[in-house]
């Protein structure tokens, strides 16, 4: 089989190179049977999945342990997919080239709603039964975790075990309890009971759903007393005492996130409503500096890479940033490496770091205001003004910046058409701001993007209980902008409403949803986040043929007493906090971000106790 | 040289094995500068807005081949030791590269690219079945012995061009047959003035029109490129010797 891969068929794929697991820093190790094999996969391409920091962490962490190999694996394009049917190969790990329906784990990541229909079509191409009633003792267990993972409701059909919070330790322990299960290796059941009661795991299998006559969830339940009611999500509480890899795989072709990265915090302190990840990710850990620096110079000693990136939800809100980026540019003052900061705010402070790290070269700078209006931005809880925006660009512009984007999202809960025009207006504001530099001094190349995706209700967020504006609303509100926008220096573009709209069906459905995604998938539905893939019709028959009405999840204003399929997750946070946060928001009423005063999310009351700024 | 200064350069050989062997040109040149870094070594880079280091490689393999005879320049900021850069590169290397060899040199030179005039390769055919091996040492005759080799390409602007490649086919050596598989040498022209890539001139010889050879595979691997003095071939590595710095001296 490996002879027919690799001369056969690999010369006649596109970029072979992501098929074949010898990049630098890869791991390779010798399997015996004591070998714990876990497949690490990635449900889309090789380029997208390697960008992926969580698998980077967890990839490294798991092949420090003895016994225990972790390798890659990621949807196959569709090129490569079809060679493989044709010659019956079933997917490979990366690292060996060994079949992972041998393995004994495949652990899915989560990250995207969309690729949904990817994990069913690894599954398949590696001779996996779909289903996790279908599978023996002689097929590996499949885990997911991920963002997504907050509510795996849809998935649950096909998973059999969901890590819920970070992965570190959890992830360990799992994997402790199934060496010794592995010895006698008595029934699937007999290892998943055992593991049920490690705080974040959560088996789909042992629980069960009751539906009321409009098809609203009326019980969610252990099949057993032996089983926790609710789960609680796993954290780190240390992050410059938690692992972190000194290596990282350096890959042979480029990838999205073609950079060394070093997480600086997790967690976000803002509490913008929208936003699953600055809740679900609670409570704010930052790493020291000196860690950072450590983490850093390692990694980049060991790579050879010429750019660092600083990952976390909110660079401009790490505590020390200003130090750790003036020691960082000293560090590699005459190193030609480059810095990039993700995710800064909208202030005149960013535009001063921007300038600092970007001396000579000035490629652009993306900001996300979210809303066109000062009373939608305060409906989000976007702490930020347009006096800030326009001060902001208008110092850019100043500094030489031409090309600048900015990020909306249409479909917010009380949106009306003046925040539609808002956006618009915005855009001409900030033209405004650039004509108002000298001409001499301003960039000639004068570029001002707005984008608009359309807003996706997410659980765990104060927008939970919201329907999502239909499809033909959303293009109405596109092409209203579209119209607005007049200047030819303002370019507009938008994200397509289908697959928004079936991101919202997914990210708040329950277990039913499950054969839906069965039928897209058989229907031939992969790769749903690619335009060139993506069949909206095949997913609409798969609805109908399975009779599930997508209307129901997407546009349904649910009420606050409704039991959603995912509250027997303990996310930290408690629902108390988010209906008070969605009130707010439908009164427009800001509420203060962490570090100005604590609103009590629940966090504080989190397993032994947390305070957020103890330190401080 | 820009700035009227001696240039030090360090001339590498390497190999590119099969663990590398579906890896880009353009990758091969990323990846090469990143072992550089790891290496610590002091390369020089170009000025302007973007800065990017000073390497050049010779001619581009095409992606699916091995080779022996890979060479690349690179520009020093500081005279070192081909020895000490080989064990620093290999030390940091992923699997699939090596370093063959190193000259450091501060003397002016052409460029790589510039002298390369021949390639010569050893390609292994698989065939489906060993019938297929019969009469190739005929076959190779009768194809050399053609008068023009006709290779059909479609330009950058996408219309279709002729040119004869005979001239450009120095040898074609039949090595051996074992089972089903056919060795051969060939040594063709190779560099940025003249050049023809193994794999057409093998195409060209197995599919002809009456008995094709039916094949699963190809192998093909560089053995050496070659630069020419005085009407003969040598290393690109030969045209070089090893002077230390002045102020090494």
């Amino acid at each position: 089989m490996k002879s027919t891969l690799e001369n056969i068929i690999l010369p006649k794929v596109k970029n072979p190179i992501q098929y074949i697991g010898n990049e630098l820093n890869s791991v390779h190790k010798n399997v015996n049977k004591n070998t714990i094999r876990y497949a690490f996969a990635f449900p889309d391409i090789y380029e997208i999945g390697m960008s992926h920091l969580g698998m980077r962490i967890l990839y490294h962490l798991l092949n420090e342990q003895e016994n225990i190999y972790c390798e890659r694996v990621f949807s196959p394009m569709v090129d490569m997919e079809k060679k493989l049917r044709e010659n019956s190969i079933p997917l490979f790990a990366l690292e060996t080239m060994d079949p992972i329906k041998n393995f004994d784990f495949i652990g899915f990541t989560l990250q995207y709603e969309m690729s949904y229909t990817n994990i069913l079509n690894i599954l398949d191409l590696a001779n996996i039964p779909l289903l996790s009633k279908d599978r023996t003792l002689e097929h590996p267990f499949v885990m997911a975790g991920g963002p997504c993972g907050y509510n795996p409701e849809p998935l649950a059909d096909f998973v059999d075990i969901v890590v819920l919070g970070e992965g570190e330790e959890v992830l360990l322990e799992i994997l402790e309890v199934y060496r010794q299960w592995k010895k006698q290796k008595t029934s699937r059941k007999d290892f998943l009971h055992s593991i049920s009661n490690i705080e974040g795991v959560y088996i789909p299998a042992f629980y069960d759903v009751e539906y009321d006559e409009e098809g609203k969830i009326m019980g969610f339940f252990p099949i057993s007393n032996d089983y926790p009611p609710k789960i609680n999500k796993r954290i780190i509480r240390d992050l410059d005492k938690s692992f972190y890899p000194e290596k990282m795989i350096v890959p042979y072709t480029s990838i999205v996130h073609d950079r060394i990265m070093v997480e600086i915090f997790r967690g976000c302190t803002r509490g913008c409503r929208f936003c699953q990840a600055g809740i679900v990710y609670r409570p704010v850990r930052e790493k020291s500096p000196d860690t950072i620096r450590e983490i850093a110079n390692k990694l980049i000693q060991s790579s050879g890479y010429e750019e660092l990136s600083l990952a976390s939800l909110s660079t401009s809100d790490y505590t020390h940033l200003i130090p750790l980026v003036e020691k960082l540019m000293e560090d590699y003052k005459d190193r030609n490496i480059g810095l990039s900061l993700p995710s800064l705010r909208i202030d005149q402070f960013s535009v001063k770091l921007a300038e600092q790290i970007q001396k000579v070269r000035k490629s652009g700078l993306t900001f996300a205001p979210e809303a066109g209006t000062q009373r939608l931005r305060d409906v989000i809880n976007k702490g930020v003004m347009e006096e800030d925006i326009l001060r902001t660009v208008g110092q850019a512009f100043e500094s030489g910046w031409g090309t600048i984007k900015l990020y909306f999202m249409i479909g917010l809960p009380t949106e009306t058409i003046e925040d539609i025009e808002g956006i618009g207006n915005l855009g001409e504001k900030v033209l405004k701001e650039y004509l108002k530099v000298d001409m001499e001094k301003r960039n000639k190349n004068i570029k001002i993007t707005l984008s608009t995706s359309s807003f996706v209700p997410k659980p765990f967020t104060p927008f939970q209980w919201e329907p999502q504006n239909t499809m033909e609303e959303l293009r109405e509100k596109q092409i209203h902008l579209k119209r607005t926008i007049r200047d030819r220096k303002i370019n507009y573009n938008w994200h397509d409403n289908k697959t928004s709209f079936l991101e919202a069906v997914f990210s708040r459905g329950d277990r039913r949803l499950g054969k839906v995604l069965l039928k897209a998938w058989e229907k031939g539905c992969k790769f749903d986040g690619w335009n060139e893939h993506f069949n909206f019709n095949k997913w609409l028959e798969a609805f109908q043929e399975v009779q599930v009405d997508p209307a129901f999840y997407a546009y349904r204003q649910r009420k606050y007493d409704e039991i959603l399929p995912w509250d027997f997750i303990d996310i930290g946070v408690t629902k108390e906090f988010l209906i008070r946060e969605h009130k707010n928001a439908l009164k427009g009423r800001v509420t203060p971000y962490c570090r100005e005063a604590c609103v009590y999310c629940g966090i504080q009351d989190l397993d032994g106790g947390w305070s957020c700024y103890d330190n401080s | 040289m820009e700035d009227g200064l001696a240039m030090i350069i360090a001339r590498i050989k390497f190999s590119k094995g099969e663990e590398v062997k579906y890896i880009s040109h353009l990758d091969l040149q990323r990846a090469f500068q990143r072992a550089l870094r790891r290496a610590e070594i002091d390369i020089a880079y170009s000025k302007g807005f973007n800065p990017h280091p000073k390497v050049s490689f010779a001619t581009a393999l095409s992606v699916g081949m091995t080779s022996d005879g890979e060479y690349v320049d690179v520009e020093l900021n500081n005279w070192q030791n081909g020895k000490e850069l080989t064990k620093k590169l290999n030390g940091v290397l992923a699997k699939g590269i090596k370093i063959l060899d190193c000259v450091v040199s501060d003397e002016r030179q052409p460029s790589l690219m510039s002298t390369i005039k021949m390639g010569l390769y050893q390609i292994s055919i698989h065939t489906k079945d060993k019938k297929y091996t019969l009469g190739i040492n005929s076959r190779i005759k009768e194809f050399l012995s053609q008068d023009k080799i006709i290779e059909e390409r479609i330009n950058k602007r996408g219309k279709k061009t002729k040119r004869d490649i005979k001239p450009l086919i120095k040898s074609i050596i039949l090595l051996n047959i074992e089972d089903n598989i056919i060795s051969l040498e060939m040594q063709l022209a190779t560099g940025s003035q003249n050049n023809v890539k193994p794999e057409i001139v093998i195409k060209k010889l197995v599919n002809n029109e009456e008995t094709p050879i039916i094949y699963d595979f190809l192998k093909i691997h560089r053995v050496e490129l070659f630069t020419e003095m005085n009407g003969k071939y040598i290393s690109p590595i030969d045209l070089f010797s090893e002077k230390p710095g002045r102020e090494n001296m």
